[in-house]
């Protein structure tokens, strides 16, 4: 599903050049639960960016359920990564004038997806995640693991192939990190949701079925 | 989707109430600015317009070859009009009117003051549309001493009983027959009167020249056959008036000394009237100012905008991590924008009715709110709705809708574009207020000049009494003597015009010359130097022991100047016969400061030897008792006439009310631009330190003090504004110049009259950006870094 040649990803500054990502060569295919790993500075989130379409790189090929994601325009891209990719970020990026129902609802907005259509399909979510009660409540008004919840609820909405996760617990404690990768844990086994996480926790990764290691933009391991 | 749009709109104003305030604000007073603005240039474009025969309507302007077009005389002898229409079809009919009669109108002992009495002809209520109320058109002014009056004065006399066919005195002696009553004159009217009377009367008044060599005393209005054009019948009236005036009475051989031109009612008002060109001034000024103050406000809007998005810029990565597409971000802020927008246009409105009856007496006219000025007003705050959504909200969303979002989220945000533009737009508004707040401060100074200027006699402690009706007029010298006697008196002289705005012409043969002259001419008696303290500078003025030249003229420096006259004295100058030059007096003011003093002849003998005015000199500072002696002194004398007397300090002030009522306008448009540049820059500085409160608190860890942040955050400002002032103080200096130029006496524009304003802006700005970084500067760096 996902094929990464032979990226690089470099910024100059002055005559030398920093490589962000160096020789960067991928196979994930659908339905795996991979997990990043690395130290701070190693190039994880952004592989994970170029992954989800939010960065380019500066050499390589990109193919992306068949589509070379490389020869795309900004546009395509766009219309990808809507449809097939959901994000997950470590800070949850919540809008805050948004209640809990109209943040899971915003990605269905930008799909052009009738009223009738989109309520079913938020309550549908609202349910599944337990948080009915709380869909008139504001970001500000919930704890760090609920806002969590909602922002796994936001990226699921539309239905995605991919979820990209950036550190998804690293804001939580250990409980309600646990929740979460449980949940994860189950959209991968039952709902067949392709999930790529960058983590920190060895104890997160082992949630995954396969492990990559990162070090100075290059991948040092794969397991 | 639209509804989502509103109700993020909402949830975002309201959660930064200080910005919203500002920026709701600043848009609000830009609008309102426009809307009053806009109503003033609308009435004075409307004026006149209610006429049904608008189209048709021409008054006729007489040019004497001395004069420029705008000058026109717009009063003529009595038979012009009859005696055209008889000739030439294309005029369809004439009304003549009169010029304005100081009358006293009398019923059953109450008596009504009017200065605006007209004489009419009969056709008045059928060529114009002004509003009968009861009474016939066609034939309301047939008949001798016939009167319509407004409903106001018929209400003070009858109350609420029908006037037609009741009697009124006017002036003390001729009764008229009140013949119908006229519904109120509408402001946007040029013609204006409390009471008409018939043409008619004045024919079976002997005191009335009513012949083509007549006092030139009647307005001449034409209505044209509609397929008549007025280029034509223009040149067919010149060889009618060479014939019919010219020839005969102009002095001069085959030239066209008098032409006439046809003036469109609907040009009169902005175009032919005394005050056209200060109107039409007054109307691109404040055209400009209006503009600018909008341009301002929608300046405060959009650095405001930017300034505060950094704080949107993580929702807006989001929402396009979310799959907004540009086009939906931009729909999504152009919604915020029309949101803001149309609550700054309510708020407008709100404050524009409020600010009306402030606004109408600044202005010094009432702006009655007809069904078409409220649509007029209605388009233009549309208009302005959906200007200012396009331009501020367009630029807004294509700025913020073309960033990356991993730019976002990496928190760098590119500085340098937002800055350029955001310090032009600041540039831009101190420039203009420093401009405008140098404008007010040099008109203050030029009417403060003009208003303390010499002006060659006293006015100060100078009653003036009218002397109305030929009654009282004929005992003068008797009222005279005896309020020479009262005590506190110290001279009395009477005159036909007090000279204060403006002195009757008249046409004049001076000696060598070919053509007739115009020149103002006033009569007074012997007394006048010594009243009104006017030196006298050559030759001798009339006295009583010398009657023999009663019949001299007394002409001012202005005069012989222009006559060339090197030794005036003995020289001739005719006007129904010869009269000698007995002496001259020093120059003096009697128009506005507008014009240069110009030639004026006294003579000792007025019309009819009737003089109209008594003035008179007192002593001390407290003339309340002085007053009730005159009244008693009157009511002895002329018990039938009311006692009518003014202060000749206060009257000039009236002079300049039009100059001084612009000025204030000016002052409190100006005054407002400063404040809403200061309010843009205090929200500026507001986001700027919240911006920086990271590196304020490093600083202050670094040991900086509080002038060391006050200096981090005004340093930007201080040197914008001074470009702004380098900027403003050319173009402003050119348009004061320009100004200043239609008066023929005014001040010279010097350097400070610039720099002190270009201080007080820069102080204000300074004081605001320190009060608001010293309360940051004295925060706890701690807490500033902790969030991080």
């Amino acid at each position: 599903m996902i094929q990464l040649k032979h990226i690089f990803k470099w910024v100059s500054t002055g005559g030398s050049r920093i490589f962000l990502l160096k020789d960067i060569n991928l196979i994930i295919k659908e339905g795996e639960f991979i997990s990043i790993m690395g130290p701070s500075g190693s190039g994880k989130s952004t592989l994970l960016n170029v992954i989800g379409m939010l960065d380019g790189f500066d050499e390589g090929e990109y193919v992306f359920f068949d589509q070379p994601v490389h020869q795309l325009k900004e546009k395509q891209k766009a219309q990808l990564y809507k449809n097939h990719i959901g994000f997950v970020f470590q800070a949850y990026h919540l809008i805050d004038e948004l209640t809990v129902y109209e943040n899971i609802e915003a990605p269905l907005l930008y799909q052009n997806i009738k009223t009738s259509e989109r309520k079913a399909i938020v309550a549908d979510m609202l349910d599944r995640f337990n948080i009915v009660g709380k869909k008139d409540l504001f970001p500000a008004q919930l704890s760090g693991g609920q806002q969590q919840l909602v922002g796994v609820a936001r990226a699921l909405v539309a239905k995605p192939r991919l979820i990209l996760a950036d550190e998804p617990t690293g804001n939580l404690n250990s409980k309600q990190g646990e929740e979460i990768m449980e949940l994860f844990r189950q959209l991968n086994r039952e709902d067949g949701v392709t999930i790529i996480q960058v983590t920190h926790s060895e104890k997160n990764a082992a949630y995954g079925s396969a492990i990559i290691n990162l070090l100075d933009g290059r991948i040092e391991k794969a397991e | 989707m639209i509804r989502n749009y509103f109700k993020i709109a909402w949830r975002n104003i309201t959660k930064h109430k200080v910005f919203s305030f500002i920026n709701i604000g600043s848009l609000a007073i830009g609008i309102a600015a426009v809307l009053l603005i806009g109503l003033y240039i609308q009435t004075e474009l409307s004026y006149d317009d209610f006429h049904w025969n608008k189209k048709n309507i021409y008054r006729v302007g007489f040019n004497t070859e001395d004069k420029s077009s705008e000058q026109s005389a717009i009063e003529f002898t009595a038979p012009f009009s009859v005696d055209a229409q008889k000739q030439f079809p294309e005029i369809k009919s004439y009304c003549r009117i009169s010029t304005d009669h100081e009358s006293w109108l009398l019923n059953d002992n109450k008596t009504i003051k009017t200065s605006t009495l007209k004489y009419v002809d009969e056709s008045f209520f059928e060529l114009f549309s002004f509003k009968l109320l009861s009474g016939n058109a066609a034939d309301a002014l047939k008949n001798p001493y016939s009167i319509v009056l407004s409903k106001s004065i018929a209400e003070k006399f009858f109350g609420k009983e029908d006037a037609v066919g009741k009697m009124i005195t006017v002036d003390g002696s001729k009764n008229y027959m009140v013949t119908g009553i006229a519904a109120k004159v509408p402001n946007n009217s040029t013609i204006q009167f409390d009471a008409v009377a018939s043409m008619s009367t004045l024919y079976h008044n002997a005191a009335y020249h009513m012949d083509w060599n007549g006092g030139w005393q009647y307005q001449h209005y034409f209505l044209l056959q509609s397929n008549s054009s007025a280029a034509n019948v223009e040149a067919k009236l010149k060889n009618f008036i060479q014939d019919n005036y010219n020839k005969k009475f102009s002095g001069t051989d085959s030239k066209h000394w008098l032409t006439a031109s046809l003036q469109p009612l609907s040009k009169i008002h902005l175009w032919h009237s005394y005050n056209s060109a200060n109107t039409r001034i007054n109307i691109y000024v404040f055209s400009i100012v209006a503009l600018l103050v909008l341009i301002i406000s929608c300046i405060n809007y959009i650095n405001l905008s930017i300034a505060g998005a950094a704080s949107r810029f993580k929702e807006i990565g989001v929402r396009k991590v979310l799959g907004a597409a540009k086009k939906q971000l931009i729909k999504q802020f152009m919604s915020e924008t029309f949101l803001i927008t149309l609550f700054g246009l309510i708020l407008a409105t709100i404050i524009s009715i409020l600010l009306l009856p402030l606004y109408q007496s600044l202005l010094g006219k009432t702006i009655s709110l007809q069904s078409s000025q409220i649509v007029f007003i209605s388009i233009c705050g549309l208009m302005s709705l959906v200007a200012i959504s396009l331009i501020t909200g367009g630029y807004l969303s294509f700025y913020l809708s073309a960033l990356k979002p991993v730019n976002i989220f990496k928190m760098q945000i590119s500085k340098s574009s937002k800055h350029r533009l955001s310090n032009i737009l600041i540039v831009f508004q101190f420039a203009v207020s420093v401009a405008l707040i140098s404008a007010v401060f040099i008109i203050q100074l030029q009417m403060h000049y003009v208003k303390t200027k010499p002006l060659g006699f006293d006015k100060e402690h100078i009653i003036v009494l009218t002397l109305t009706g030929e009654d009282v007029q004929k005992k003068d010298s008797l009222l005279k003597q005896q309020i020479a006697n009262l005590s506190s008196v110290e001279s009395i002289s009477a005159m036909s015009e007090v000279p204060y705005n403006d002195i009757t012409q008249n046409g004049f043969l001076p000696e060598g010359r070919k053509n007739h002259v115009t020149i103002h001419q006033l009569d007074a008696d012997e007394d006048l130097l010594k009243t009104m303290n006017i030196r006298l500078k050559e030759g001798h003025y009339f006295s009583y022991g010398n009657q023999s030249e009663k019949d001299g003229y007394i002409i001012n420096q202005a005069l012989a100047h222009e006559l060339g006259w090197q030794q005036p004295i003995g020289k001739i100058i005719n006007r129904e016969g010869n009269h000698k030059v007995i002496g001259v007096v020093q120059d003096f003011h009697f128009a506005s400061m507008h014009d240069k003093i110009a030639p004026l002849i006294i003579t000792n003998k007025p019309y009819m030897n009737l003089y109209s005015y008594l003035v008179i000199k007192y002593k001390g500072n407290n003339p309340s008792s002085l007053i009730a002696q005159l009244n008693d002194v009157w009511k002895t004398n002329v018990s039938a006439a009311p006692f009518d007397y003014w202060f000749l300090d206060e009257a000039f002030d009236i002079v300049y009310k039009t100059e001084q009522r612009f000025q204030q306008l000016f002052f409190y448009f100006s005054v407002l631009s400063i404040v809403l540049s200061l309010a843009g820059v205090f929200g500026l500085v507001l986001l700027a330190i919240q911006q920086k409160t990271k590196e304020i608190g490093i600083r202050k860890i670094l040991g900086a003090g509080v002038l060391n942040i006050i200096e981090l955050v005004a340093k930007k400002y201080i040197y914008l504004i001074i470009i702004a002032f380098a900027i403003a103080v050319p173009v402003a200096w050119i348009y004061m110049s320009q100004l200043l130029q239609t008066f023929a006496y005014r001040i010279v524009m010097q350097w400070w009259m610039f720099l002190i304003p270009a201080v007080v802006v820069l102080f204000f700005a300074v004081m605001i950006i320190c009060i608001q970084t010293f309360r940051a500067s004295i925060a706890n760096p701690v807490k500033s870094l902790r969030t991080e």
